[in-house]
């Protein structure tokens, strides 16, 4: 008996220890639908917000996310003139910086062998040999499983010239994410860095109307290879606008505003992105919403305009 | 939702939703609870489901957006792992000391192992899923394989 074999056995003798009761489902159902919709966003608290942070929108063309998708020459950062690619199923986001950078190129041609590789073929016997190999920590982190996938992870970190990261660890309520509002207050969140100040925070925030947020913040100095990305399947569907810092800095926003999980494309729903060069490294944010709980545009201005995007910059 | 749809797919992935939300929350009564409030969005749910799969996709995607939230809930209720394997009955020893190894490695290897080994899901799917990269994903099922089998060696074999 295989592992799959024993894990089949044992977890499928857990079940709910309460029976199915429809009409309990029904019955809350119906005073679910009594309630006033959660999402009211208030717009004078926002406006005021705005003000406050002496904030201004910037103008799209200036600096969009398609940036992060296409642009691979420093000098033609706007959109390009041939879009053909963006009626391609998968759209590619780097979430290490702008697609002219080494780092978002080591990234693409990591994820191009990374997907090259189907797991699904992988018998006991390879994922054995892989538990064996004794790779040192950063093969884990990049999915290098074996001693061949390492080789092309290091071949490809030296052709860019760029460190493989390493030194994994948790934040914890002691130690949270340096992730900071304007006002000096730091978010509650969860995640985890590496040595070179490389994180990813899960991070909670209570908008001005008092609606609970989570989003993940991604902070990725420049100088290593990261394998974080995000995917686009519905191009069509998606806003793209921009947000100013008081300090110039100028946020590329963009926001698919299909309901979740629709039409059978996973990665097609309503999601929410951010993303920000800050010179020494790239910052990102995705959101993610579903049927009841929808993630917005107003939401999402407001996150950018409370985050304190200069304490990211500056830290070590 | 039409009730006979949804008392359909209620029954097909209940377990399903009560098992990942168990992985996840590692407490008996948050995952009872959990339970209630997919079934709840399922049944709101007006759009009809392309397929089984999607429906599955989509339950699984509603239970992890809900236990993300439960997680951050200062009300999550706090279980240690002893008690937590004392609410459920297993058929052997063997059986109990899986679940107990599984159930102590951390929360972000769980939901893997659980959507790879029992719901049968590729790596993309679960990349897709779960918001990870494939990378990820493989990285986490590697991990837990080898923490599993320090940590099974180290009492009765389970042929890891």
């Amino acid at each position: 008996m295989d592992f799959k074999d024993k894990y089949k056995g044992t977890f499928s003798q857990v079940r709910p220890l309460s029976d199915f009761e429809p009409e309990g489902i029904y019955m809350k159902a119906s005073e679910r639908n009594t309630r006033p919709l959660r999402r009211v966003v208030t717009i004078g608290l926002i406006a005021a917000l705005i003000a406050a942070l002496s904030l201004t929108a910037a103008a799209m063309e200036v600096f969009d996310l398609w940036d992060f998708i296409h642009s691979e020459d420093e000098q033609n950062s706007t959109l390009p003139d041939d879009t053909a690619d963006l009626d391609s199923d998968r759209l590619q986001i780097s979430l290490s910086g702008y697609a002219y950078r080494p780092e978002a190129q080591a990234y693409k041609e990591w994820k191009q062998y990374y997907d090259s590789i189907d797991f699904s073929v992988w018998t006991q016997a390879d994922w054995e040999a892989a538990d064996a190999s004794g790779l040192p920590e950063e093969a884990g982190i990049y999915g290098a499983v074996n001693e061949e996938m390492y080789e092309k992870l290091t071949e490809i970190a030296e052709k860019y010239d760029l460190e493989l990261l390493h030194g994994l660890e948790l934040f914890t309520p002691e130690h949270p994410a340096p992730v900071v509002t304007r006002t000096g207050e730091t978010l509650q969140s969860s995640g985890y860095h590496y040595s070179n100040g490389s994180f990813k925070a899960e991070c909670v925030y209570t908008t001005a109307d008092g609606e609970t947020v989570m989003f993940s913040l991604f902070r990725h100095p420049y100088g290593s290879l990261i394998a974080a990305g995000f995917e686009i399947w519905d191009a069509e569907n998606w806003t793209q606008w921009g947000v100013q810092t008081k300090e110039g800095r100028q946020i590329a926003m963009g926001l698919s505003g299909e309901p979740f999980y629709d039409g059978g494309k996973p990665l097609g729903g309503n999601r929410g992105l951010m993303m920000v060069d800050l010179e020494n490294c790239a910052v990102s944010v995705v959101l993610i919403g579903y049927e009841h709980d929808m993630v917005t545009e107003e939401e999402m201005n407001e996150i950018a305009r409370v985050i304190d995007w200069e304490a990211l910059a500056v830290m070590e | 939702m039409e009730k006979t749809a949804f008392v359909l797919l209620a029954e097909r992935y209940r377990d399903m939703v009560y098992r990942i939300a168990l992985n996840q929350l590692r407490s008996v009564q948050d995952a009872e609870d959990t339970v209630q409030e997919v079934l709840l969005k399922l049944y709101l749910r007006k759009e009809p489901f392309t397929d089984d799969t999607h429906a599955k996709h989509w339950l699984i995607r509603v239970t992890l957006n809900h236990c993300r939230s439960v997680w951050r809930s200062p009300w999550k209720k706090q279980v240690s792992l002893e008690a937590l394997t004392r609410t459920i009955s297993f058929a052997t020893r063997r059986d109990s000391d899986l679940f107990l190894s599984v159930m102590a490695l951390p929360e972000q290897y769980r939901t893997v192992l659980y959507l790879f080994y029992y719901e049968d899901l590729s790596v993309r799917e679960i990349a897709e899923l779960m918001d990870l990269s494939e990378t990820a994903v493989t990285s986490r099922l590697s991990r837990a394989r080898k923490r599993l089998k320090s940590d099974l060696t180290e009492g009765a074999s389970h042929g890891l």
